[in-house]
């Protein structure tokens, strides 16, 4: 059974296309977000961060998150990158309002 | 639509082919144009290729970066103001930001690692004065490991000093390498998080305030 959430209480939603130039994997560079988004935003700050992996294939992702984070998220992931001393580049192919036009905007890169 | 612009990629240890790829991804990446910084020793050796750049059909310039650690290097600066390039100054002491604020310099760099204020109301009242500009790195602030906290805290309060008398903030990557440049988008939002500014000056301090510097100064 899913919780049901007051319309009010939940942001809009944004879906962040990802291209990961590099040897990570989408879960690996999600766990470093986390890792810095402790960090950075300290636990209370991070508590109210949204961040989820939706999709993931051949160093591209789609990752879930708020419109209100967004920003947050997308400092914590380079952060992230850069305190780990990878060799990793992070693309942004698009941001989204649908996971829908995420797909559309892989879809159009491949042809 | 927004005109991004890069003023600081590195360029002092890339080849020439290394250089043209990082124009490449930069393009790519939804750059209108990039700078490619040097220090003075490098300054002929950049512009150099920069001109084969733009022979070429790239929107490049030479971006010089001057640490103001001694008032003599004040001595070279005339000549350099002559040159089509954009000029920082980067002022390691508050005595050196004094003297820093009355020079014609393009920007103003606030540097990363330090223990203490460079940049007070004094040097504000001045440089919104000549119409300056502060600027940030923002991949030193991602690299500056434990020295952040501190960092931060006098960063963020200079650039609410610049605010307060209206001086534009830049930020540029200040990358050493391709794998370090960042998407509009990702510095927007580095700085509008660990800058503390708003959306609005974060996307002007990577587009319009850049882009109205090199059309006065004839850069582009």
């Amino acid at each position: 059974m899913r919780a049901k959430i007051p319309i009010g209480l939940i942001p809009p939603k944004r879906y962040v296309v990802l291209e990961i130039r590099g040897e990570l994997d989408a879960h690996q560079l999600i766990s470093i977000a986390m890792r810095a988004m402790q960090e950075l935003y300290g636990v209370l700050g991070a508590s109210e961060l949204k961040i989820a992996l939706k999709y993931y294939k051949e160093g591209e992702a789609i990752i879930e998150t708020t419109n209100r984070d967004l920003p947050k998220i997308l400092t914590a992931l380079v952060f992230g990158l850069f305190k780990s001393g990878l060799d990793v580049q992070l693309r942004i192919k698009g941001v989204h309002g649908t996971i829908k036009k995420c797909f559309q905007t892989l879809k159009r890169q491949d042809h | 639509m927004r005109k991004y612009v890069d003023l600081k990629v590195w360029s002092s240890t890339l080849n020439d082919d290394e250089l043209r790829s990082v124009v490449q991804i930069g393009a790519e990446m939804g750059f209108w144009a990039l700078g490619f910084a040097c220090h003075p020793e490098e300054l002929d050796r950049t512009q150099k290729i920069v001109r084969k750049l733009v022979s070429e059909g790239h929107r490049v310039f030479t971006s010089l970066e001057i640490e103001l650690k001694d008032p003599k290097i004040l001595r070279i600066l005339p000549k350099l103001s002559k040159k089509a390039i954009f000029l920082s100054i980067i002022p390691l002491s508050l005595e050196m930001a004094r003297k820093a604020v009355k020079l014609r310099a393009n920007s103003i760099i606030l540097p990363v690692n330090r223990n203490r204020l460079i940049f007070d109301s004094v040097c504000a009242k001045e440089l919104s004065r000549r119409e300056g500009t502060i600027e940030i790195h923002l991949v030193d602030l991602l690299r500056s490991g434990r020295r952040l906290l501190r960092a931060l805290k006098m960063i963020r309060l200079e650039i609410e000093i610049a605010r307060k008398y209206g001086i534009p903030i830049i930020a540029s990557s200040g990358a050493t390498r391709s794998a370090e440049l960042l998407d509009p988008i990702l510095m927007a939002s580095i700085s509008e998080t660990l800058l503390k500014i708003s959306r609005e000056a974060a996307l002007n301090s990577i587009s319009d305030y850049p882009c109205s510097l090199l059309e006065k100064g004839g850069l582009i």
